[in-house]
């Protein structure tokens, strides 16, 4: 062996040694458990340790049982619905009011740093801590607000009907915009000040400004932001679950999110729920294909 | 602003009528920045009502809890909850025990090995290197309850159930591909020169990796760190699904909702003592870390 492919080799051989980490870590945590799912799919099995064998063979059963069995394609269609809708409400409400929020908040006055830091904070605020607050106080009987509400004259029901239960839910989710703002807010410090001041000598108003120069130069943000969104909300469980407590998926199965009946079947029919994480998957993969296919109107800078 | 640069006219009218718009420009200003300040303290408000009731119901005495209001008419301000909830052999403490142990390892454990994979993939030239970095990067889209339900069988074969380890592990491979993204993209803007003077004086790239790198990246590293802990102190999903109920190795976030979120077993004081005590920690290392969240977060939306 020559000098040089000696030392070629070593240095692959380093290289490799400094991403084993992540390369372990991706074939135990990622890889595996997702190549098992996909085979457990094509089994009518109950959740067991590896090892212990599947029961039997279903083919695609598991992925027509969500289309073909009444019980099942109920929950499947409901679920569906219901993720649905809050992306489709919930998305483009929470961007729209971050990226004004951001606006606002790139503003040019003393301690608007303080705020920022102020408006992130419920951001921070856990997860269980958010539901259990939330639960005590919209409690028909003993919550703070609901007697709040009634005292002003309004008789709003939060989570106590199917139908409130939705708007309550993106109501609490709402706290959490500055997430997003502080993603804006990054983009923003982007745009140049010269295309401000330019567009201010042609007499371009403020509202036109930002329609026609801060709108443009964050669309990657956006897009960024829309992907981002897509993927998280489509696996909204934990939220739900903390704030409904004991009702669980709401009244009337209202906040039946998809992830409740992966959950809701993952032990005594893992398969199946194995085969509603891979159409899930389809679904984001499709929805995030649709998005990036539509994206001609992202405006990348020569930078960029 | 405008007004200003209006040229002082030597007549005496003129002067007059000057000096009138320059203080009618001066009154709109403070005017405008009155309404900007009412407008952003507004805001605080509404984003920090959830903190103000958690912590105005958690020092509400036992009587009060039911009346449905914020805060008491007896003027007792009640401490009992919070010395209940630390006092010893708690539930509470244990949980707090727990999630403490998976916090300290993933924090430390996070950064570190995600900069090491990071310094791989930014600065190790190697066969494969951009394939192996493409795959890691696609890990991120793919649905974290695909692999979380089925790793459950693997868990199972390992004893991993009903343990800590389920929480703790996969931080030791990196935590994720969205970390070692944020850290070769730092490490990208770190100049090369440095490496190869480094080299010249015949240091080997682990010295390199810990000597310069790691002191360089400091920013990063923080915020990762900060991230890891906030990750860790806050998850749900992952206690959720590997524990059963009863378990003594039950952490923070699961305790708080099996214990509080429902109002039939605890008042409502002690629930919201409880979520105080698990919001604070966040709440203080939020703000002692903040310029590093919020420019880490301004990294996080950059693309490559």
């Amino acid at each position: 062996m020559t000098s040089s492919t000696k030392k070629k080799l070593r240095r692959n051989i380093e290289g490799y040694l400094y991403v084993l980490p992540v390369i372990l870590g991706v074939l135990i945590f990622t890889a595996f458990p997702v190549i098992y799912a996909f085979v457990c799919s094509f089994f009518e099995t109950p959740l067991k340790p590896i090892g212990e064998g599947f029961d039997h063979f279903v083919g695609l059963g598991n992925y027509f049982k969500s289309f073909s069995d009444a019980y099942y394609s109920r929950k499947f269609f409901t679920s569906l619905g219901v993720t649905f809708l809050y992306a489709a409400t919930y998305i483009p409400i929470s961007l729209v009011l971050s990226f004004l929020l951001a606006v606002f908040l790139n503003k040019q006055v003393k301690g608007m740093r303080f705020f920022r830091v102020l408006y992130y904070l419920p951001v921070l605020l856990p997860a269980v801590c958010t539901g259990m607050l939330w639960n005590r106080i919209t409690d028909p009987y003993y919550g703070v607000i609901t007697k709040a509400l009634q005292n002003i004259g309004i008789n709003w029901s939060w989570f106590e009907l199917p139908q409130t239960s939705m708007v309550s839910f993106e109501f609490i989710s709402l706290f959490t915009l500055g997430g997003n703002m502080i993603l804006w807010l990054a983009q923003l410090k982007n745009v140049p000040k010269s295309l401000y001041e330019s567009a201010t000598l042609d007499g371009a108003g403020k509202f036109r400004q930002l329609v026609s120069i801060t709108v443009p130069i964050c669309t990657p943000m956006i897009l960024y932001n829309v992907i981002m969104s897509i993927i998280g909300v489509m696996q909204t469980y934990s939220q739900v679950l903390t704030l409904t407590g004991s009702k669980g998926s709401g009244l009337e199965d209202s906040l039946l999110f998809y992830v409740f009946n992966i959950y809701d079947n993952r032990v005594t029919h893992f398969g199946y729920a194995c085969a509603l994480s891979f159409i899930l998957f389809a679904i984001i993969g499709a929805l995030t294909a649709v998005v990036m296919k539509t994206s001609k109107w992202v405006y990348y800078t020569e930078e960029g | 602003m405008q007004e200003e640069n209006i040229p002082v006219l030597p007549s005496q009218e003129g002067a007059e009528a000057a000096a009138r718009t320059k203080k009618r420009a001066a009154t709109v200003k403070i005017v405008r920045l009155a309404v900007d300040y009412l407008f952003l303290i507004a805001l605080a408000a509404v984003f920090l009502f959830p903190f103000f009731v958690m912590i105005c119901l958690s020092i509400l005495p036992d009587k009060d809890i039911y009346r449905q209001v914020l805060f008491t008419s007896s003027g007792v301000i009640n401490f009992g909850t919070y010395t209940k909830i630390l006092s010893g052999g708690s539930k509470y403490l244990s949980y707090l025990g727990n999630t403490l142990i998976v916090a300290a390892i993933t924090t430390v454990g996070i950064p570190l090995v995600s900069s090491l994979c990071a310094y791989g993939f930014a600065k190790m030239e190697f066969a494969g290197k951009e394939v192996v970095f493409g795959i890691v990067l696609a890990t991120m889209m793919i649905p974290a309850v695909i692999s979380l339900v089925p790793l459950y069988t693997l868990y199972a074969r390992f004893g991993w159930l009903d343990t800590l380890f389920p929480m703790w592990v996969p931080s030791l491979f990196g935590g994720g591909a969205t970390n070692i993204f944020l850290m070769r993209q730092f490490m990208r803007g770190i100049p090369n020169d440095m490496i190869k003077a480094a080299q010249l004086d015949g240091a080997n790239s682990f010295v390199i990796y810990f000597r310069l790198m790691l002191p360089l990246c400091l920013p990063i590293l923080l915020y990762v760190a900060v991230q890891s802990f906030l990750g860790a102190w806050n998850d749900f999903m992952t206690p959720f699904t590997y524990l059963s109920v009863g378990s003594k190795h039950i952490t923070l976030a699961l305790g708080v909702y099996y214990d509080y979120t429902n109002s039939s077993q605890t008042l409502a004081n002690e629930a919201m003592a409880a979520g105080v005590i698990m919001t604070l920690p966040c709440a203080v290392i939020f703000f002692c870390f903040q310029k590093y969240l919020i420019d880490g977060v301004a990294v996080t939306g950059m693309k490559d």
